[in-house]
């Protein structure tokens, strides 16, 4: 949700023109898109370990926090979590062969396993919700 | 696992072709970065990999650098471990293409330096379309798309012996370079 540029339309021509599919990475964002950062970066997070400075500084921005707070109450009309929400957002995507998700506990694999049931729900009417909150389409045309 | 077992996980996860490679992923599959090996041990991974797989997962991904290595050997464990019939599974690994000397760089370098790792021992399907090279070759594309592109797909039968320097050597051998096609 974050990241779309290359997904969306740098490899375009690479979907197209030699077949390749996409094994996405990272679909929460480190965590960000399950809202656990909402209130702050709490300790034993991706966030605090030694070495990921970075995702604090460039992931776990005011802005992108922000997005992950406004996606909530869709994701709770939905009756789903905001992680499933997102993960099912990426499978929307027919150039996105699979989406590889991460955890740190076993439940949040659970979890994340029905995203599943989720995506077809998300219908045109709540992608354009979603894409007006994200406000990071990218902008298709000279490749 | 019994047949209707099967079925039945089976039922739940729908399977996508990976592009012209036509190899079938799970939708949903189950990654290793910054977990395996760093935040969480062997005993955890073992639940993460088994609720996956019994959903119908069938694709994991791992990647030398990941912890050092040691998030490829914890995988690798795994799937000993789990005994999961190899051709039910599809598992990709990415080369580290890191290092700042001259002799630290590229495949040479990792072939001839790399310690054994686990993992490769049981990938008899390996397939990498590996962002993180891509990510490291990759200029904004421009009239002529493909120029400076480099794209691996490893897609190969590993032996036994054939890994003693550990999956990169074996990598290198299958790698299929797709790039620099113009």
């Amino acid at each position: 949700m974050l990241h779309r540029e290359r997904v969306e339309k740098e490899y375009l021509p690479l979907y197209r023109e030699i077949g390749l599919g996409t094994t996405i990475w990272s679909p929460l964002a480190s965590g960000l898109l399950s809202g656990k950062y909402a209130k702050g970066i709490p300790p034993g997070s991706r966030a605090t370990l030694p070495g990921y400075e970075w995702l604090r500084k460039n992931t776990i921005t005011s802005e992108n926090v922000e997005k992950a707070k406004q996606l909530e109450p869709i994701a709770r009309d939905m009756g789903c979590t905001l992680a499933q929400l997102a993960l099912a957002w990426c499978l929307k995507n027919p150039n996105v062969s699979t989406v590889i998700t991460g955890a740190s506990r076993p439940e949040q694999v659970s979890e994340n396993m029905k995203a599943l049931e989720v995506a077809p729900k998300l219908d045109s009417d709540l992608l354009e919700q979603v894409e007006v909150i994200l406000g990071n389409k990218p902008q298709q045309g000279q490749e | 696992m019994t047949f209707a077992v099967f079925v039945d996980r089976c039922r739940r996860v729908n399977y996508r072709r990976l592009g012209a490679a036509g190899l079938k992923l799970s939708e949903l599959s189950l990654g290793s970065w910054v977990t395996f090996g760093g935040q969480v041990g062997e005993e955890v991974a073992v639940k993460c990999m088994s609720i996956a797989y019994d959903t119908g997962v069938n694709f994991f991904d791992s990647a030398e650098a990941y912890a050092d290595g040691k998030a490829e050997i914890i995988m690798g464990n795994i799937f000993k471990k789990l005994g999961w019939p190899r051709e039910n599974i599809v598992v990709s690994s990415k080369v580290f293409w890191g290092g700042d000397g001259p002799t630290t760089k590229g495949c040479l370098a990792n072939t001839s330096s790399r310690p054994a790792a686990s993992l490769s021992n049981d990938c008899s399907w390996s397939i990498s379309t590996s962002s993180s090279v891509i990510a490291q070759t990759r200029t904004p594309l421009s009239k002529k798309p493909f120029v400076r592109w480099t794209i691996w797909f490893i897609r190969g039968r590993y032996s036994t012996g054939a890994h003693q320097n550990g999956a990169l050597r074996t990598s290198c051998e299958r790698t299929l370079l797709l790039g620099n096609m113009i």
